[in-house]
């Protein structure tokens, strides 16, 4: 009884958090499945819980774990992306960008687009606003791959940003652009 | 600090992962370099929209109890990844104990203990199965999406729509008899995720209710518009047959 009410206060108010993040990884149809096995399997290893740690990461790192056993089931190996990047890039070519244009309309097809780990440690990161130590923990890597990823998914992001934007620009009629 | 190295320290910058020391570098070339100013909005624009975009999707209304129901009975939790070794350990001394008695009662010369136990459970199934009036509160569930969720079953929701059923505080599903009455209860998708109180007329064995009347509590919680005054919103009585 004792358990479950910890269980209830510790981790079911990340109910809605895990459930987002599941929808990022698995989509909308995946995503209510995805939760339920996150809590259950949080539910058989509660025990292994540091308390005094983050849970909600610990939920992340169950809800990545849940999803790569999905979708070994299902596909012959994972979406990992092609080349890991050792050091970051400076943002030189940022500050001029999307200056005063609503990003929302395109942002979410430009993360859809991101690899998957890149996409994850984009969203630990600005979503969760997990520490990179969390984070690193939660995807099982060395703090420096986090902070490539991270930085590597924010270009990539800013790239498919600009390219969902210079489409509809082409799209629109010449009185328009000129304007 | 010059712009070269702010840039490459941005991520670290914006996440709040630099030493003191380096922030305060970071902050005083801020300051100074317009150009790396906007650089920094830009990138903090970028992450708050990121947060913005993934956030805006809620959950079902139906996902948590559904996620509460999965998780009992709370007895069971521990079986479905495999049982700790004491938990292990017990269950094969019970079954010992149940093995010896059954033997013991098998070889006696009393009453043979088989029959007095099927006769005990069958007094025990017959007085469970009276079908009689009671109150039970629970969640509408999907029945079919329970049971795709459970046992892989090919639920046809999405097609032909959601079939409401009512688990109750003990993770069993009730089954509603088709009838004028429940017929909201079965086949309005609005009432999924919702706590009822229903009266109805209990068949244990068919693990089915008739329903007589109920109503519908609003979210204890979660939503601003959770008052009291709106505690009830709906209630359906019937007229005596």
């Amino acid at each position: 009884m004792r358990r479950r009410r910890r269980f209830d206060t510790l981790a079911l108010p990340h109910l809605a958090g895990v459930y987002r993040l599941a929808r990022q990884l698995g989509g909308v149809d995946r995503a209510d499945d995805l939760t339920q096995e996150t809590f259950l399997r949080a539910w058989a290893h509660f025990d292994q819980f540091n308390p005094t740690t983050n849970c909600r990461a610990w939920l992340c790192r169950i809800l990545h774990n849940v999803w790569v056993s999905q979708w070994r089931k299902t596909r012959l190996e994972l979406p990992v992306a092609d080349v890991e990047e050792s050091r970051t890039e400076p943002y030189y070519d940022w500050e001029d960008e999307f200056a005063d244009q609503d990003l929302s309309a395109d942002m979410q097809r430009a993360l859809s687009q991101l690899p998957e780990a890149y996409r994850w440690a984009v969203l630990l990161a600005d979503v969760e606003e997990l520490s990179y130590q969390e984070i690193a923990a939660t995807m099982e890597c060395p703090i420096g791959t986090v902070m490539s990823r991270i930085n590597r998914g924010r270009r990539m992001l800013e790239r498919a940003l600009r390219e969902e934007r210079n489409r509809a620009f082409a799209r629109q009629p010449t009185a328009a652009r000129l304007r | 600090m010059d712009c070269k190295q702010f840039r490459e320290a941005l991520d670290c910058y914006v996440h709040g992962e630099l030493s003191a020391e380096a922030a305060a570098a970071a902050d005083a070339h801020r300051r100074e370099c317009v150009r790396c100013a906007r650089a920094t909005e830009h990138l903090l624009r970028l992450r708050r929209e990121v947060k913005r975009v993934v956030n805006v999707h809620a959950p079902p209304a139906f996902l948590e109890q559904r996620v509460r129901t999965a998780l009992r009975p709370r007895w069971m939790a521990p079986w479905r990844h495999g049982a700790p070794a004491g938990l292990r350990r017990t269950a094969a001394a019970v079954f010992v104990v149940l093995g010896l008695v059954t033997l013991w009662g098998a070889t006696s010369n009393t009453k043979p203990f088989s029959r007095m136990a099927a006769v005990a459970l069958d007094r025990v199934a017959v007085h469970l199965d009276e079908a009689s009036r009671a109150d039970i509160e629970g969640t509408v569930l999907c029945r079919d999406c329970e049971l795709e969720h459970e046992y892989g079953v090919k639920a046809s929701c999405k097609l032909i729509g959601h079939h409401g059923a009512i688990a109750g505080a003990d993770g069993r599903i009730w089954n509603i008899v088709e009838q004028a009455a429940s017929a909201d209860l079965i086949h309005d998708n609005a009432l999924l995720g919702k706590r009822v109180h229903v009266r109805a007329r209990f068949f244990r064995r068919a693990g089915a209710i008739e329903v007589e009347s109920y109503r519908v509590d609003a979210p204890a919680r979660n939503t601003a518009r959770s008052t009291a005054s709106n505690e009830v919103v709906a209630k359906l009585e019937l007229a005596p047959r």
